[in-house]
């Protein structure tokens, strides 16, 4: 059996090498970065801005679709296909076609991308959450004098508020995994460490970003969870409350 | 039949459809089909290989169950393309390198859905079946496991129609099937090429998805009729 002999050439080209010093290099976590890349803080400033964004614009737009798709017999039917949708359409595909077109590389492409994909959880949820309302809780309402816009908004919305809540967290989930990507369309954002170091053979970059954006989305999902839990033990009880 | 011209507002001889296109690389999409089912057939392969010790493990204890799930929704948060990247250079840019991620983003729904089906027995029917004198290993066999199939083969078809639409991202890390397909037309600026790709892709999805419906259906003959789930 041969014995290889670990040279200090050999320890200074392995990828654990690359990483360490990729990692301890203080500079690379700040905001302008190391050699005239952009440091981790920037990115990870670009990475929050272009999820927030997408998840405002998709909150704006599947949560009153839902609201007007759960008073239409047909809207189940509507709801169910976007999801399928949704669930078979590669959204890498979906990036890398909207940046050979007329919008070209950059942000604009990588949002358009993120909010139609992250729409379905929430329009699901949503719908969901308004349709398993009690009737007999939507009746009293109407009894009461309310209107049909008021019983919505009064009734309806706030009774659906735990998995509208569930919905906005799966697609934050989500958009949050899918920004990485996003940066092999020049997006920018903590992906771009793993396509640039990919691209260039900075393995030490790689991992780094690697190891950043699997955290960050790990520490979201747990976060979310969280938050999703205390929404649910305070709105959920009003809902027990009314529906009793 | 060619499509009118398709959309060529943008490049001469770069629609983004053109079926002229399809016929003159029938033989390309044939083979990027095949690479792009087996890559799929082989990380729900291994996705379910794996899901069943640790279901099994899961249904030890509460604890190790919360323990498991949770793995497997820790593991699903992982961006795609982190994971991917990470085992490039691991796994020298083979196969490996898209089927494990895959397998293991599988994992959440086959666990999740095994767990389901086999919680879905009454506690009468074991105890129907226990007074019968069925063994432990028969209940598991005769009974939990033919009443836990359809769940598990519904979260089947859903891992399944994922991975399809997952496998694309192996065209970043030179994986073949579609994804290399659309990506080479990505960099090369060809329209056709990219949206054929795509096109084809949730073709794939849709037919697989109809495919598993019906082995749904033949494997669970006293289903019919009932709402299908």
């Amino acid at each position: 059996m041969r014995i290889a002999i670990v040279t200090p050439e050999h320890v200074n080209n392995s990828t654990w090498h690359q990483f360490s010093t990729w990692f301890t290099t203080g500079s690379n976590w700040t905001w302008n970065g190391t050699n005239g890349q952009v440091g981790v803080l920037h990115l990870l400033w670009q990475h929050v801005w272009i999820s927030l964004l997408s998840l405002a614009i998709c909150c704006v737009i599947a949560i009153p679709l839902a609201v007007t798709l759960s008073r239409w017999h047909r809207g189940g039917a509507v709801v169910t296909s976007l999801a399928n949708a949704g669930r078979s359409i590669p959204i890498v595909g979906v990036m890398l076609l909207l940046a050979v077109g007329p919008i070209g590389l950059g942000t604009e492409p990588a949002i358009i991308a993120l909010v139609i994909f992250a729409i379905p959880p929430i329009l699901t949820n949503t719908y969901t959450g308004i349709r398993e309302v009690d009737a007999e809780v939507t009746q009293a309402a109407i009894g009461m004098g309310m209107s049909r816009g008021q019983v919505m908004r009064r009734v309806e919305v706030p009774l659906a508020i735990p998995l509208i809540a569930t919905g906005v967290r799966l697609a934050a989930v989500q958009i949050w995994a899918t920004a990485t990507i996003a940066a092999i369309i020049g997006s920018g954002g903590l992906g771009q460490l793993i396509t640039v170091g990919y691209a260039t053979q900075a393995y030490g970059e790689v991992y780094g970003g690697v190891l950043v954006v699997a955290v960050t989305a790990v520490l979201l999902d747990t976060v979310l969870l969280r938050a999703q839990g205390a929404i649910r033990a305070r709105y959920g009880a009003v809902a027990a409350g009314i529906a009793m | 039949m060619r499509l009118p011209g398709g959309f060529t507002f943008h490049k001469q001889g770069d629609p983004w459809l053109s079926w002229h296109y399809i016929t003159a690389n029938s033989h390309d999409i044939l083979t990027a089909t095949q690479q792009h089912v087996t890559l799929t057939l082989e990380s729900v392969a291994l996705g379910l290989l794996l899901a069943i010790p640790l279901s099994a493990v899961a249904r030890r204890s509460h604890w190790l169950r919360t323990t498991v799930v949770n793995f497997c929704t820790a593991l699903y948060a992982v961006p795609s393309l982190a994971f991917i990247v990470a085992l490039a250079k691991v796994f020298n840019l083979s196969r490996l390198t898209i089927i494990i991620p895959l397998a293991a983003y599988s994992l959440v729904i086959l666990v999740r859905n095994i767990l389901t089906g086999l919680d879905e027995v009454s506690a009468e029917a074991i105890d129907a079946a226990r007074g019968m004198g069925f063994t432990n290993t028969r209940i598991f066999l005769r009974v939990r496991l033919p009443i836990a199939v359809p769940t598990i083969v519904a979260g089947l078809r859903l891992a399944v129609v994922s991975t399809i639409e997952l496998v694309v991202i192996g065209g970043y890390v030179a994986q073949g099937g579609y994804g290399a397909k659309i990506f080479q037309g990505f960099q090369n600026h060809s329209h056709t090429e990219l949206t054929t790709y795509l096109v084809l892709t949730v073709l794939l999805a849709l037919v697989a998805d109809a495919l598993l419906l019906l082995l749904q259906r033949a494997i669970t003959p006293w289903r019919r009729g009932l709402a299908a789930s």
